[in-house]
Formats: C-alpha cells, sequence, structure tokens
C-alpha cells in the first residue's frame, strides 16, 4: 500500500526558497495543533553506519529502541493455519474456554440447518448443482492441492536460487582457486626437492668416484711396498741358503777318515751302554 | 552545505517535487492529485522510528490497549468508547487489517491459496446474503417457518 514520505522539513535558517509559500499538506492544516507536538523530526537524525570500523547497528545508535515489545521483521515461514481452507484457528482457539472443541463446529452446522428450516437457503432445483460441484470442488483441492502447491514453489525455488546461487557458486570457484594456488606451491616446493635430489645422486658419484681412486692408490701403494718386502725376503732367504750349502760343504768337506772312525766308534759304545742299562 | 543536491534540508531537488517542475504541459500543473493523497501517506501518531524501529503497517502505535478476545461482554461500551472513531483512525484501521490479512497468509516462505478461498467465501456470502436470498424468497417451499 501507500508507504511514508517525510514531512515537508523545516529549514531553520534562511533559504534561497523561504520567500515562497510552502505547501503543507492538508493534515498539517488539520492538525495543526496537534501535529507540531507529535511529529517526529528525522532531519537531526545522524545515520551512522558505521565508527571506528565496526558497524553501528539501530540498537547502538539509539538507546530508548524497544527490541521486546516491538521486535524487528522477520519473515515468517509458514500461513496461519486454517480450518475447512477457510476458517482460521485462532477462532476455534478462542472459542474453546467457552463452548469447548465443538463449539465452532455446532455453529457453523447450526447456521446451516437453521438456514434451511427457515428457508433462507431455499432447496431448488440448482441445489443438486451445488452439493456436487462442492464435493468435487474438495476432492481435487484434497487430491491435487499438495501436489500444484509443491510444483509452484519449486518453481519459484528454482527462480530464487538462480539469484543465490551466485554468491554459493563464486565461493566454491573462490575455494577451487585456493585449492589450485595452493597445489601449485607445493610443487613449486617439490622442484627444489628434485633439485636436492639431483645434486645428491651428482654427491654420490663423485664419492663413488672419490672411494674408488683411494683404492687405487691403496693398491698401488701396497704394490710397492709389497716388492719391496719381497725382494728384502729374497735377499735374506738367498743369504741364509747359500750360507748354509757353504757350510754344511765345507764340514763335509773338512770331516778326515780318522775322525770318522772315532766318532763311529764312540756312537757304538753309547749305545752299548744304553743296552746294557735298559735290561 | 545544505545547498548540496542531497542534502535532506534541499526540496528542491527531490524527485517528483511538483514545484520543480514547471512544464506548462505536464499534467502535474492542473492535474496534481498527488497532494489530496498526502493525508493518507503519513505516520500514525504514536509511531517514534528511534523506538519502534523501522514501520510496520500491521501494527498499532498508540496506547496498548485490550484484544477484542479478552474484553469482556460488559466492558464493550467502554472499549468502543476508547477507540479511535475519527475518518482517520478508521481508516489507518482499515490499513492495518489488510497488512495483519497479508502477514498472515502471504508474507511467508509457503504460500497458498486459502486467502483467495477466504475472500471467495466472504465475496459469496455477500452475494447470497443481499442478493440471492431476496431472489429465492420467491421460490420458497412454505410460507410460515
Amino acid at each position: 500500500m501507500l508507504t511514508k514520505v517525510a514531512h515537508p522539513f523545516i529549514v531553520n535558517r534562511a533559504s534561497p526558497l523561504s520567500l515562497t509559500i510552502r505547501p503543507w499538506s492538508i493534515s498539517s492544516i488539520l492538525f495543526q495543533g496537534a501535529s507540531s507536538k507529535f511529529k517526529t523530526d528525522l532531519s537531526s537524525v545522524n545515520w551512522r553506519t558505521e565508527f571506528n570500523g565496526k558497524r553501528l547497528w539501530p540498537h547502538d545508535q539509539w538507546p530508548e529502541r524497544d527490541l521486546v515489545n516491538f521486535p524487528p521483521y522477520k519473515l515468517r515461514e509458514a500461513p496461519n493455519p486454517v480450518r475447512w481452507y477457510c476458517v482460521p484457528e485462532s477462532w476455534f482457539k478462542f472459542f474453546y474456554e467457552k463452548t469447548g472443541v465443538t463449539g465452532p463446529y455446532m455453529f457453523f452446522y447450526g447456521l446451516l440447518v437453521y438456514g434451511f428450516s427457515k428457508e433462507y437457503i431455499v432447496l431448488w432445483y440448482d441445489f443438486t448443482e451445488y452439493l456436487i460441484l462442492a464435493a468435487a470442488v474438495i476432492t481435487v483441492v484434497k487430491k491435487l492441492g499438495p501436489t500444484v502447491g509443491d510444483t509452484f514453489r519449486g518453481w519459484h525455488q528454482d527462480e530464487v536460487g538462480r539469484y543465490n546461487s551466485v554468491v554459493s557458486n563464486s565461493k566454491a570457484m573462490a575455494g577451487k582457486m585456493l585449492h589450485a594456488y595452493e597445489e601449485s606451491l607445493e610443487r613449486a616446493k617439490s622442484i627444489s626437492l628434485l633439485a636436492e635430489a639431483r645434486k645428491d645422486i651428482i654427491n654420490m658419484g663423485l664419492e663413488a668416484a672419490y672411494r674408488e681412486r683411494m683404492k687405487q692408490m691403496y693398491e698401488a701403494v701396497k704394490r710397492r711396498l709389497d716388492y719391496q718386502v719381497a725382494l728384502q725376503n729374497a735377499r735374506k732367504d738367498f743369504e741364509r741358503t747359500n750360507m748354509i750349502n757353504w757350510i754344511t760343504d765345507q764340514v763335509k768337506k773338512s770331516i778326515t777318515p780318522k775322525q770318522e772312525q772315532d766318532t763311529l766308534q764312540t756312537c757304538l759304545n753309547q749305545l752299548r751302554q744304553i743296552a746294557s742299562q735298559s735290561r | 552545505m545544505g545547498e548540496n543536491w542531497f542534502s535532506k534540508s534541499n526540496e528542491t531537488i527531490i524527485p517528483g517535487n511538483p514545484d520543480r517542475i514547471k512544464a506548462k504541459w505536464d499534467p502535474l500543473q492542473y492535474l496534481n492529485l498527488a497532494q489530496y493523497l498526502k493525508v493518507f501517506n503519513e505516520y500514525p501518531r504514536g509511531f517514534n522510528p528511534r523506538v519502534h524501529g523501522p514501520y510496520c503497517p500491521w501494527r498499532h502505535y498508540g496506547k496498548r490497549d485490550l484484544h477484542f478476545g479478552d474484553v469482556k461482554l460488559a466492558e464493550i461500551p467502554a472499549w468502543i468508547a476508547r477507540r479511535d472513531k475519527t475518518s482517520m483512525g478508521i481508516y489507518q484501521g482499515g490499513i492495518r487489517t489488510f497488512w495483519k490479512f497479508y502477514r498472515a497468509y502471504l508474507d511467508n516462505k509457503k504460500p497458498n491459496l486459502i486467502w483467495y478461498t477466504q475472500i471467495f467465501v466472504v465475496a459469496s456470502l455477500i452475494n447470497f446474503v443481499f442478493f440471492a436470498m431476496p431472489d429465492r424468497k420467491q421460490y420458497k417451499w412454505a410460507k410460515y417457518h
């Protein structure tokens, strides 16, 4: 319906249009004394929405806001409950204390019977049509009502979803992009790992070559040292064998036949002694 | 500061201001019916946005009084005497009734056709009581009931 437009603003200083006759509303003319008392002057309200970086709500700006008796507007979930598709439940609740549960039922059926009996509802030939029409309408509404309602509401919800999905889709896309960025950052880190792996491989190769060369050096030095040792051993061996052979040859040469006879005789005497002792 | 086009005290720039539209061919000069509608385009007397918040047309912003269901039968004349019976009060009551009906059956997330049925039933009753019943009186089966 008609929404409110503010009263004509009262300018407290000389304005370029103050010389013209300002057209007041008719209500101001009629309620001239009253409206000046009860009219709300909204031009002096400072409409701050932010202060010190924080969002200001009406209860922050207006401490006299009565949120208990005049709560903020909320969209209702469902319409008021209704019986027989046209009689509100609040009427049934109102009459429950006074007449009980069957009160309104008796009232309406009683009205019907009163109309028939006093011939306010005349039973003429078209009454059958109205009866069958009522039955048909009630059957159709009971069978198809919920389905049709759900279909329409589904169409409406699709249209609403077309607007709401914009934000949801952008949120989802933003999430996906963030995930992709994080993945690429991880991949960037893994590239450095690869470089480190390559460096490790090269270092291992270098270490292997170093060890190889160490081994070669060791073997070369050992070969030379073994040669020297073998040389000395061979020299000693030659000297020893030469001396032994020379000494034995000389001794053998110096043995005279008389010495040989003497030694033989002494050995035989010793043997006779041992033989006599051992018996 | 009040001379800006967006200043709240500069009435010349508000769109639709008939004083600003000076064209002779504009019907607003000779067919300005909005001046008579300004009477209906006002807040109720007890409304204060600092206390009540944004305007809800289905609410009564005057002095709190009993609901019609809570008033006793003996107090009905006194209750009626307390009501605002001026034309403006009746008009605002009618507006409030409409907005209550709207909020009860149309201003929700799962609307249905009960509002249509109710209007249909009321219109049918009015037609029956004031037009069909006088017609049918000629076809009555009995003279005395």
